[in-house]
């Protein structure tokens, strides 16, 4: 039998304990900042020199660079008839977890859309630095670090079946392919999914942005064909 | 039959496999009826080049009768070739009144693309079977020779100059596809993440091939010219040698201490400064 | 599993046709059959051992600590080995951080000792041998190990903020612990065709794998795609989507009824 009286009394049972006034924190909650609307960063190709392809997308908060090796020989020492892709994210905001987590998303994502076919025995690998100001969750996130990765792989001339994209509507981050007519891959962080009619309606919601992104994308592209052929 | 776009982002649809060339109608004049002589259309099949894939298209999106449409589609960006070529040779003409013409469609971005027709690849630098390459002898035993495959002929170099794919530049080790069989810590920058090669010595030449002694053949730190003739294991790429034009270009003297050497013949080479002569099996020069 | 070209084929065909035919027979929403034993493990709270019926093992132990809630207010933690599999590997970390955001969707104020106290839970998951995606696995085994959590019971004063004083438990008492724990779904996605819990050869030719969380009649997240194989992966139509939460939500609770019975 434990005989010892841990209790300690803290005084008279008149005392009260200290109370102190709540501080009202300056700092806005997460939350509190929505960003639904997309806005339409700006894009530079080809800024890195040491890799095959590299893509910077920019708003006033967020700097999403993207730069890819490859394709390359691997270190793996089975025969591979497919390309491998690595997708390595940096960011000191973010637990390394997450991003690493958000990588084998993105893996998985670019396994759809990129000719894995024609680089047997190769390796591919997107690294992406998010240079950014916390606004919002990572999946926040996404549309951006999937503009940043595809026109990089463009810039490196890999070849990709489509320009795909991502849209973020009600915590779904869903991504694109085929002018909305299929998805390739969907990240929700959190908050329930109340019925399908919400769902639904998110889903649309991304599709419009994925095709606005496409828009960006393709205009983007078209004006680098056109000042090539100028030069 | 809609024309061809000039330039191409990837996931652009640039053509249907098949399409049809309307005939052009011509009026019969010299007769007595004055009915358009119906001649029959053609139809033109398009191959897929680089540059280009050939996917299923979905054309109606309602769930109850989607169909879907085998198109050509761009996975790159660049400029539109399109070029005559011969039946494929696995195409089967199955109704010979049929007229079909094949067209090639590519896209690309070089000069490279314009010389070889749109079959060579503009920035795709993996070695192939049956390119030729250049690489470096890392390393010799009695059956093969280790090599280091530095350039591959006919194709372009990228902007990174080959970094990182084929060369030995510095190029930061972090993860990378590598990590996934290596852990990073054990790696370092210093490693050329070149694409490596054997060279069996029954590979080494075309006559006597049991008799290749291969320290007579070639030396570590050589340049040799050598052809893909399989994508080999894991590893390595299987190389040969066997022609005239493949062999040793560039060797140096005393195990890589004297000067360069020069060949003299198919089996020696020379060097001009210390007239030693040492053995290997040497590149046609011309 | 590796399996032929023809094989392949077949299968893909077989699954993609309408209604799908699966190679063991099964429907569209049955799993196959799973061993789950509980309270095995003497020295922790609650535990449970999985075995799904492709020799797919798995090993889920929960212990319990008293922590002060206002200092440490995570009071779930997880731990995920795999084994064959580095700790710093993608799958693992990748497990790791998708099981503490599912989680989070734990009423945390049932592990409430006290106004001060709050029982912390360490959940350490050993996946023995997983021959297809173990996410399903997992969460049915921690579903498992927690439903058979017992905890000592309090004897002391719940109020314990003006009397400043540590719990005191009973010395054998223990009461069961109530929380309802998530399940996650893996649906995977051939053509126009999504089925529950792909069998390692089905998830070979899958097209695509989605990842369903459901916690007592609600969807929650996170929800996620991921390939289950990497040589097949493609996109998916948007209704999929819409179809698989529809069928998760149907069959669910049938589950978890299954589970908590045991």
């Amino acid at each position: 039998m434990n005989v010892q009286d841990r209790r300690r009394i803290l005084g008279p049972i008149e005392a009260r304990p200290l109370a102190f006034p709540e501080v009202k924190s300056n700092s806005k909650e997460e939350t509190a900042v929505v960003l639904s609307e997309f806005q339409a960063p700006s894009i530079q190709t080809t800024l890195l020199k040491n890799c095959n392809g590299s893509c910077i997308i920019e708003n006033d908060k967020t700097s999403i660079l993207s730069s890819i090796y490859g394709p390359r020989s691997t270190r793996s020492n089975l025969f591979e008839a497919r390309c491998l892709i690595n997708v390595t994210i940096k960011s000191t905001i973010f637990p390394t977890s997450e991003l690493k987590e958000l990588g084998s998303f993105l893996i998985n994502v670019l396994e759809s859309f990129v000719c894995l076919e024609l680089y047997p025995k190769a390796g591919i690998d997107v690294f992406v630095n998010l240079n950014i100001e916390k606004v919002c969750d990572l999946s926040w996130y996404i549309p951006y670090i999937m503009m940043s990765i595809v026109l990089g792989l463009v810039d490196a001339g890999i070849e990709i079946s489509d320009l795909p994209g991502c849209g973020f509507n009600d915590n779904n981050a869903i991504c694109f392919t085929k002018n909305g007519s299929e998805v390739i891959g969907i990240w929700r962080d959190k908050g329930d999914i109340e019925n399908e009619s919400s769902f639904g309606d998110s889903l649309d919601a991304c599709k419009e942005q994925y095709l606005q992104i496409k828009g960006l994308m393709a205009n983007y592209l078209l004006s680098k064909l056109d000042n090539d052929k100028t030069k | 039959m809609q024309g061809l776009p000039e330039q191409a982002i990837p996931g652009q649809i640039l053509a249907p496999q098949f399409d049809l060339l309307e005939p052009v109608v011509t009026n019969n004049t010299n007769g007595d009826n004055d009915t358009p002589m119906k001649e029959d259309p053609t139809i033109i099949m398009y191959i897929n080049g680089t540059g280009t894939k050939l996917i299923n298209y979905p054309i109606n999106n309602s769930s109850t009768n989607s169909k879907e449409l085998t198109v050509i589609s761009s996975t790159k960006l660049g400029k539109v070739y399109s070029y005559d070529v011969d039946a494929p040779a696995d195409y089967k003409n199955l109704d010979q009144s049929r007229k079909i013409q094949f067209k090639m469609i590519s896209v690309g971005n070089s000069e490279l693309m314009k010389q070889s027709q749109g079959r060579s690849e503009s920035n795709n630098i993996l070695p192939r079977e049956g390119d030729v390459i250049i690489c470096r002898v890392s390393r010799i035993s009695l059956q093969r020779a280790n090599v280091e495959i530095l350039a591959v002929s006919t194709k372009n170099i990228p902007i990174d100059s080959g970094v990182g794919t084929n060369g030995t530049g510095t190029v930061a080790v972090q993860g990378g596809s590598g990590a996934q069989t290596f852990s990073v810590s054990q790696a370092s920058s210093d490693v050329g993440e070149t694409f490596r090669g054997i060279i069996r010595s029954q590979d080494v030449r075309a006559t006597d091939r049991d008799k290749v002694v291969m320290i007579d053949c070639f030396k570590p730190g050589d340049i040799v010219k050598a052809q893909v003739i399989s994508l080999g294991d894991g590893n390595n790429y299987y190389l040969t040698t066997a022609r005239n034009d493949l062999g040793v270009v560039f060797a140096r003297a005393n195990n890589g201490a004297g000067g360069l050497m020069y060949a003299t013949d198919w089996l020696s080479m020379t060097s001009p400064l210390s007239g030693i002569t040492e053995k290997r099996k040497c590149a046609n020069p011309f | 599993m590796t399996l032929s070209v023809a094989e392949k084929s077949y299968l893909y065909d077989s699954l993609a046709s309408i209604p799908s035919i699966r190679p063991d027979g099964r429907q569209q929403h049955q799993f196959r059959p799973i061993e789950i034993y509980t309270d095995f493990l003497p020295s922790s709270n609650g535990s449970s051992r999985i075995i799904a019926s492709d020799g797919s093992e798995c090993i889920v132990s929960v212990k319990a600590k008293v922590v002060d809630h206002t200092i440490d207010d995570d009071l779930l933690q997880i731990e995920i080995e795999i084994s064959g599999e580095r700790d710093d590997s993608l799958i693992t970390e990748s497990c790791t951080s998708l099981f503490n955001k599912l989680l989070k969707n734990i009423d945390m104020k049932k592990l409430q000792l006290t106004k001060k106290y709050s029982f912390k839970l360490f959940i350490d998951v050993l996946v023995i041998s997983s021959n297809s995606n173990p996410v399903s696995l997992i969460s049915f085994g921690i579903y498992s190990s927690l439903n058979c959590t017992l905890l000592p019971k309090l004897v002391s004063n719940f109020d314990d903020l003006e009397v400043e004083e540590l719990p005191m438990f009973h010395d054998y008492d223990l009461v069961k612990l109530e929380v309802d724990s998530p399940l996650v779904f893996v649906l995977g996605i051939v053509q126009n065709n999504i089925f529950i819990d792909p069998a390692a050869n089905e998830s070979e030719v899958a097209n695509n794998g989605l990842m369903i969380s459901w916690i007592n009649g609600r969807t929650i997240a996170p929800m996620r795609t991921f390939a289950l194989n990497d040589t097949n992966t493609k996109g998916f139509s948007p209704k999929l989507m819409q179809e698989g939460i529809k069928l998760v939500e149907k069959y669910a609770p049938d589950i978890a009824n299954a589970l908590q019975n045991i």
